[in-house]
């Protein structure tokens, strides 16, 4: 990797100064992938709960004093 | 301080480093909430002095000789081994008290000795219902004002000599205060063994779920509120980094001189954050623990170079911490028996380290320091082993792989003399120039190493990179 950026000297003409200047679609593209990774996961483990729930004994109730 | 734009800058710099201190201070109250609401009841108010009274007591060594080793060591042993007495935070010095010819010691004295703090509250949580009192005071002595000290003297300052040698490079400290925090508490930690049952009888590790979840969900925002007084304190506001003469150039830098833009920061932290959540929430199922502490390790993962990053690429990086950090927390916890109650040697040992090391390949090839009289930066001689760019000024890692491998067994004989032969060498190498007249040429030249102290405690120059202190100046 690198920043492509080498020298400071000049530096009213340096503007992005990250690594992988040029790549901002890739970057998009990751974040766009991430979030959807995200939400799917928790899609799947609303349902794994659910369905656990929908398969498991019902606990009894517990009430907390101020109830 | 009559010139108008001098007055300025130097006002705001003052004022912003003020607020840092304030905001850093929410590290603490979000320590204290979280090691509190973690510890059960019996051991609560050990838990909240322990961790309270590590405040005064490392700012107390933070004045009497935190900062000064922070400033006195930048350059030993490897391009001085002389320890200055004058580095105006003695805590005799005249600086550091109200003093109208200094604005900014003082403030930069209080940011410094916040970090101490962190670094010591750090030790604190993964110990909780195990310490004496005394014996955690001695610990967090050693680690907030001498342990995490001397590395960010050698790496963290721009006339330090790995940033001057090594081009070594950790914008927020992930590797020089974090890591040596983190495997600081685990070295504490082998020795101190588990809670009283944190361990099944056939060795499987239990949780032992925090009396207060919501002390500690709040005490975890806090330290995230925190965080982001500590990454402005690393910098420094507002300078001009053009050189004498030239046209002015205003910027905020890096803790190395180099401009960087506070927005930019702004979006690499927020993306870091985010990234190691979602990630700690993903990877540990929505624990909430390890959901709030997937934010930090997020960030420290990306703190090294958080400065320059662009803000996936913290956030990739982010993502990557928290799931090594995750796995290997568990991991050691079920193969050693160790237990680590917050989990801080993953989120700051393992993810602190991972961070410098990432840093030095994402930022390959890029200016480590810039000197400039605004920044007060000086290039010690024979500085940039790595290679340097056109202006002389060392780079982070190099860019041609052929000088590392050059440049190998060359550092290995610099870091071994440094860190172990360094001073005995020098003494012995000034008594051989003493003598040089007298002894056999051969065997004077047996001490003269490539790199090895040579007259006046200096590091030789590197025959490539002489005159760059001209360029430097200009």
């Amino acid at each position: 990797m690198s920043t492509g950026i080498t020298s400071v000297a000049n530096l009213p003409e340096l503007a992005a100064m990250y690594p992988f200047a040029g790549f901002e679609w890739l970057f998009t593209l990751i974040v766009v992938a991430f979030t959807v990774i995200f939400i799917m996961k928790q899609i799947a483990m609303d349902k794994d709960e659910s369905a656990e729930a929908a398969t498991s004994p019902i606990p009894a109730t517990t009430i907390a004093p101020a109830e | 301080m009559t010139e108008h734009l001098t007055a300025l800058t130097t006002i705001f710099t003052e004022f912003y480093f003020f607020l840092t201190v304030v905001l850093m201070f929410f590290i603490h109250v979000g320590f204290c909430m979280y090691e509190v609401g973690a510890a059960r009841t019996k051991n609560v108010q050990h838990t909240l002095l322990k961790n309270t009274m590590a405040i005064p007591l490392v700012g107390l060594c933070f004045f009497l000789f935190g900062m000064w080793i922070y400033i006195a060591f930048q350059g030993w042993p490897v391009n001085s081994l002389s320890l200055s007495f004058e580095t105006g935070f003695e805590p005799w010095s005249q600086k550091i008290a109200p003093n109208l010819t200094d604005r900014i010691s003082g403030v930069f004295w209080a940011a410094f000795a916040l970090f101490g703090m962190t670094a010591a509250s750090i030790v604190s949580g993964s110990l909780i219902e195990r310490t004496k009192t005394s014996a955690f005071f001695i610990i967090a002595i050693y680690v907030g004002a001498i342990a995490w000290v001397i590395p960010a003297a050698w790496a963290w300052a721009g006339n330090g000599w790995m940033a001057q040698y090594l081009g070594f490079h950790d914008q927020y400290c992930s590797a020089i205060l974090h890591s040596v925090a983190g495997f600081a508490t685990l070295g504490v930690l082998m020795h101190l063994g588990p809670r009283i049952g944190k361990f099944a009888a056939d060795g499987t590790p239990r949780e032992i779920p925090p009396h207060n979840p919501w002390l500690v969900t709040i005490g975890l925002f806090m330290i995230f509120i925190g965080f982001w007084g500590f990454y402005a304190a690393c910098h420094v506001p507002i300078v001009n980094v053009a050189a004498e003469g030239a046209t002015p150039y205003f910027t905020a830098t890096n803790i190395y001189g180099v401009p960087i833009t506070l927005s930019g920061v702004v979006m690499n932290f927020s993306l870091a954050l985010f990234g190691g959540m979602v990630t700690a929430y993903i990877v540990s199922k929505g624990n909430p623990f390890w959901t709030y502490s997937g934010g930090l390790t997020g960030l420290i993962s990306a703190s090294a170079g958080n400065d320059f990053y662009h803000p996936v690429i913290a956030l990739v990086i982010a993502v990557a911490g928290t799931i090594m950090a995750y796995k290997l927390h568990y991991w050691v916890e079920k193969k050693y028996k160790i237990d680590d109650a917050v989990g801080a040697v993953a989120v700051h040992g393992y993810c602190g380290l991972f961070g410098g090391v990432v840093a030095g390949f994402a930022l390959w090839g890029y200016p480590a320091i810039m000197p400039s009289a605004g920044v007060a930066v000086t290039l010690a001689d024979g500085a940039g082993w790595f290679g340097v760019n056109a202006e002389g000024l060392p780079i982070v890692t190099d860019r041609q792989p052929d000088r590392l491998a050059r440049l190998r067994p060359r550092l290995r004989l610099r870091a071994g003399l440094g860190a172990r032969q360094g001073p005995v060498l020098a003494r012995h190498a000034a008594r051989v120039a003493r003598e040089g007249a007298a002894r056999p040429r051969r065997q004077a030249r047996r001490h003269d190493l490539p790199g090895a102290f040579g007259s006046g405690g200096r590091v030789r120059g590197h025959p490539a990179r002489r005159g760059q202190d001209l360029i430097i100046a200009t």
